[in-house]
């Protein structure tokens, strides 16, 4: 809740105190997954969250099942970023569907379809368009909804739920997710080619993140930025964001976010025309499958998988 | 997110003459595009369709790739527009 508000001194006070604390495996997990995304930017690797599922099934039976979902929609992101096999990905859902919940709640409609967007994705198309048309969901829902329907794809649905969440936390906030939320509507956007009203969203999304102290999505509002900038043409804005972007994702090592670097380059190559000459790298069979790049890195200046794999 | 590629890998491919290679990846993506029914994924299919196709059925190709999902919108509209605007810049280029 501190860093949904964006309270970073309550944020760094409560996680000290949990950090001196006894905690069960389930709970240290949960804490340094916190640590990670909040006070120190980092990637720890797919691999540690490949546990996820006997995790949501512990805390389903130790502290509810509200309490396990809250904990899914979390990691629901980083997950959808690092693109888990197939095989992967059954435990985890099938663990999510143990949960007993609504089948229209909010919480558990995005969190299968970010976490399931192959496999679930036509439920949860129909079940994004019901709440969509409902008049009950909180903006706090709304934003995890738009989540969920850019997970799935239908984009157009997405920008019209960010929108509405942002409209319901411009007044009250919390202000830490409002900066995620207009960050999610700026994904619809840079994905609908709706450029010209975007830029200032997007702009905004950086700097409240940013004041938030979230540099991973200030990052992701760079990177999609980039796209934004490429699509309207003003390529050298746009290489220049992406170089930014790509710097912090390194840093951290948060290599699956590198595919938003890779696509706003590939746009900007479009934009210049300049894709002819520079051709396409398909370095598919040279990055790790499950990286979210794998399918991505299709464009003339892959730099980064250039000099990491070939 | 393979899937939010695919437009603008079918726009490169179209400049760099490489076709088959946009081809062999739609072809790979469509068992997941078809399972899944991601509305962008089906979008994404018609447009590849459309821009890989012979020049006289491309442009009929163009006009019912947003029909085909049922929904118009504005990334469809763009894409179509960029698409048929990148054949005429590649078939252009190939003329003596």
């Amino acid at each position: 809740m501190a860093f949904d508000l964006g309270d970073r001194v309550a944020l760094k006070r409560l996680v000290a105190r949990a950090e001196d604390a006894d905690l069960a495996p389930v709970d240290r997990s949960r804490l340094t997954f916190i640590h990670d995304i909040t006070l120190h930017y980092v990637w720890t690797g797919v691999d540690r969250m490949t546990d996820l599922a006997g995790f949501i099934d512990e805390m389903r039976e130790r502290d509810g099942s509200a309490f396990a979902l809250r904990w899914v929609t979390s990691v629901s992101t980083r997950w959808f970023f690092s693109n888990h096999t197939r095989q992967v990905r059954a435990p985890v859902i099938a663990a999510i569907e143990r949960l007993s919940t609504p089948e229209n709640e909010p919480q558990i409609v995005s969190a299968l379809a970010v976490i399931a967007p192959v496999e679930r994705c036509r439920q949860s198309l129909a079940q994004l368009d019901a709440l969509s048309r409902s008049s009950w969901v909180s903006p706090f829902n709304l934003q995890l909804l738009g989540h969920g329907a850019n997970a799935v794809g239908a984009f157009p649905l997405g920008a019209r739920l960010h929108a509405e969440a942002v409209g319901g936390m411009r007044e009250r906030g919390p202000f830490g997710l409002l900066a995620q939320t207009l960050v999610g509507q700026a994904t619809s956007a840079a994905r609908l080619a709706d450029t010209e009203r975007r830029v200032v969203a997007v702009a905004e999304a950086r700097e409240l993140a940013l004041e938030t102290r979230q540099p991973q999505w200030a990052l992701t509002a760079d990177a999609l930025s980039a796209e934004i900038q490429a699509l309207r043409g003003a390529t050298d804005i746009a290489r220049d964001l992406a170089a930014q972007a790509e710097r912090g994702f390194l840093s951290a090592g948060a290599y699956p976010m590198l595919a938003l670097v890779t696509i706003a380059r590939g746009a900007a190559e479009l934009a210049d025309g300049t894709s002819a000459r520079l051709g396409m790298h398909y370095a598919r069979s040279s990055i790790p499958a499950r990286s979210a790049i794998t399918g991505t890195c299709v464009f003339g200046r892959c730099r980064i998988l250039q000099r990491r794999h070939c | 997110m393979r899937i939010w590629a695919l437009p603008h890998l079918a726009e490169a491919a179209l400049l760099s003459g490489r076709l088959p290679e946009l081809r062999m990846i739609a072809d790979e993506l469509a068992p997941v595009i078809e399972e899944s029914g991601s509305p962008v994924g089906h979008i994404a299919l018609a447009y590849v369709s459309a821009v890989t196709a012979s020049e006289d059925a491309a442009e009929e190709l163009f006009a019912q790739a947003p029909a085909a999902v049922g929904k118009i919108d504005l990334w469809a509209k763009r894409s179509a527009r960029l698409g048929r605007n990148a054949r005429r810049r590649s078939w252009a280029a190939r003329q003596p």
